[in-house]
């Protein structure tokens, strides 16, 4: 037996239920993994809510995205890292934290046949990296358009959030983006949202 | 956040409409993206389905019933757009909170469950602790209950009646942050205790008893120190820490008398590392550390009186 996600999320958001539930969940050998599963839902739908309140246009092509992700087992490795990690580094060295461990901060995985919401503190110039070239479409503001994983992308507070939407396969550039994507083999989806 | 979630400013029934009508596709988007990510895969009994049908159709549905004559907002539990981040509480509106259970168990009957949760009278031990987390997540962020739960995984883990101490705890306490880590599970722990011990009657008011609860007992952003978005001078500060001091004591003197899973929870707690979180003085830090680490004793007595 299991806790459903409607059920968890209530008890994420601090809200009353039956002390059943709470049974349920300290029953379930994985209710860390399920505790924190819920919590990281429940940061991406208040993610969506400041997204849906200010873009509402550029959160519905999230959403259209979003219905359209998958994934192939071919799907290479991709990421993206902060174009500027001396800042970080900077900040490690001196609070005695090893380098190495700055390295895994600043690399974030794409998220393959998922989407994810990433809060943009200040304006970043951002790089990807991938075994292979692949595709990547962008959204902002009133702007579409296609770069590869060779390119990189500066992140400015002031356009607004930036939806990439990563394409592993061949792409079609005479095809629009909802023909491009259904002949993908896998699509995964970040927008940057300021804040 | 509030500001930037189209905050519902009038509530009567004028002003949600004419909140609609400016809001209408925010509030669409806001419900169907949560309605997607909180729905479950193999739900086979799905109580949402049942009451609303289709995404599209409960879109709608949710709407009316905002715009209804008898909604009041006063009740809900969000004034802004985020009320339409949470299709659970549509559903219990919409349901008069007449569902049977909040938990969707997949494949198996209620009846089953029932006998599972309560007529297995040795895991006993869970549904006191389940009694107590649900009020400490009420009034904690939801890392804290994370922590919690990583902290006493071993005693989640054991079968049957705590008739004896056969748990193995990692006693040592780590650095970098793995130590941070170990801290805030403490931490968790500590303000668990707090509540499942009822020690709040047992304190020495010195007018700061509130102004500690204010502080680790309202549920603040999720993010280190957990604790509330309040201002505190150096004198709330140091009465705080006072509270804190005299909470440890309390522990303490509930040694002796203290049932298995009372003794269980406080040696999962004792963490030296406590004093440096809670920002001790120098004066008191080795003597509450010494306190703290002395409470990890605490299952000798007990375990020889059961033994």
């Amino acid at each position: 037996m299991s806790l459903n996600k409607m059920t968890l999320d209530t008890m994420v958001l601090g809200q009353e239920v039956d002390n059943s539930a709470w049974e349920v969940l300290l029953h379930d050998p994985k209710r860390e993994e399920i505790w924190q599963a819920a919590i990281e839902r429940r940061e991406q739908i208040n993610q969506f809510c400041k997204f849906a309140a200010t873009w509402p246009r550029l959160a519905k092509s999230y959403l259209l995205m979003k219905s359209m992700t998958k994934l192939d087992m071919k799907a290479p490795k991709i990421s993206y890292v902060d174009f500027f990690p001396h800042r970080d580094v900077l900040q490690a060295t001196m609070s005695g934290q090893p380098i190495n461990q700055v390295d895994e901060f600043i690399l974030n995985e794409i998220p393959w046949g998922s989407q994810r919401i990433v809060d943009i503190k200040s304006p970043i110039d951002i790089k990807f990296k991938c075994e292979r070239v692949i595709h990547i479409h962008y959204e902002y503001g009133n702007e579409k358009g296609w770069i590869t994983s060779e390119d990189s992308w500066e992140l400015k507070q002031n356009e607004g959030p930036v939806i990439l939407t990563f394409i592993d396969g061949p792409v079609n550039m005479d095809c629009n983006y909802s023909t491009v994507i259904e002949q993908a083999n896998s699509v995964g989806g970040i927008v940057f949202l300021p804040i | 956040m509030t500001d930037t979630l189209l905050p519902i400013t009038d509530i009567s029934k004028e002003g949600r409409l004419s909140y609609i009508d400016k809001y209408k596709v925010n509030v669409q988007l806001t419900l169907l993206q949560s309605m997607d990510s909180l729905e479950d895969d193999f739900a086979t009994n799905d109580q949402f389905m049942n009451a609303f049908g289709s995404h599209d159709s409960a879109v709608d549905m949710i709407i009316n019933l905002f715009l209804a004559d008898g909604f009041n907002l006063e009740k809900a539990p969000a004034r802004d757009l985020s009320l339409f981040s949470m299709p659970h509480y549509w559903l219990k509106y919409k349901t008069g909170g007449r569902l049977n259970t909040c938990v969707s168990y997949f494949g198996i009957s209620e009846e089953v469950i029932d006998t599972e949760l309560n007529g297995d009278p040795i895991d006993d031990h869970i549904e006191y602790l389940a009694e107590g987390l649900r009020e400490f997540n009420q009034c904690v962020a939801p890392d804290m209950v994370g922590y919690w739960l990583m902290a006493n995984k071993k005693l989640l883990n054991e079968n049957g009646a705590l008739n004896q101490f056969n748990l193995c705890y990692e006693d040592v306490e780590q650095k970098g942050s793995e130590g941070k880590k170990t801290r805030y599970k403490a931490d968790a722990c500590f303000r668990y205790l707090y509540l499942f011990l009822n020690i709040k009657p047992k304190l020495i008011d010195n007018g700061y008893i509130d102004a500690y609860e204010n502080k680790y007992f309202v549920r603040g952003k999720n993010i280190p120190q957990y604790t509330s978005d309040q201002s505190e001078d150096h004198t709330k500060k140091k009465n705080v820490r006072e509270v804190i001091r005299q909470i440890i004591d309390k522990i303490q003197e509930v040694d002796c008398e203290c049932t298995v899973l009372q003794a269980c929870l406080i040696r999962t707690m004792a963490r030296k590392s406590l004093v440096d979180l809670y920002e001790f003085e120098p004066l008191y830090k080795r003597e509450f550390g010494d306190k703290l680490k002395s409470l990890k004793q605490i299952q000798t007595a007990c375990a020889e009186e059961l033994i």
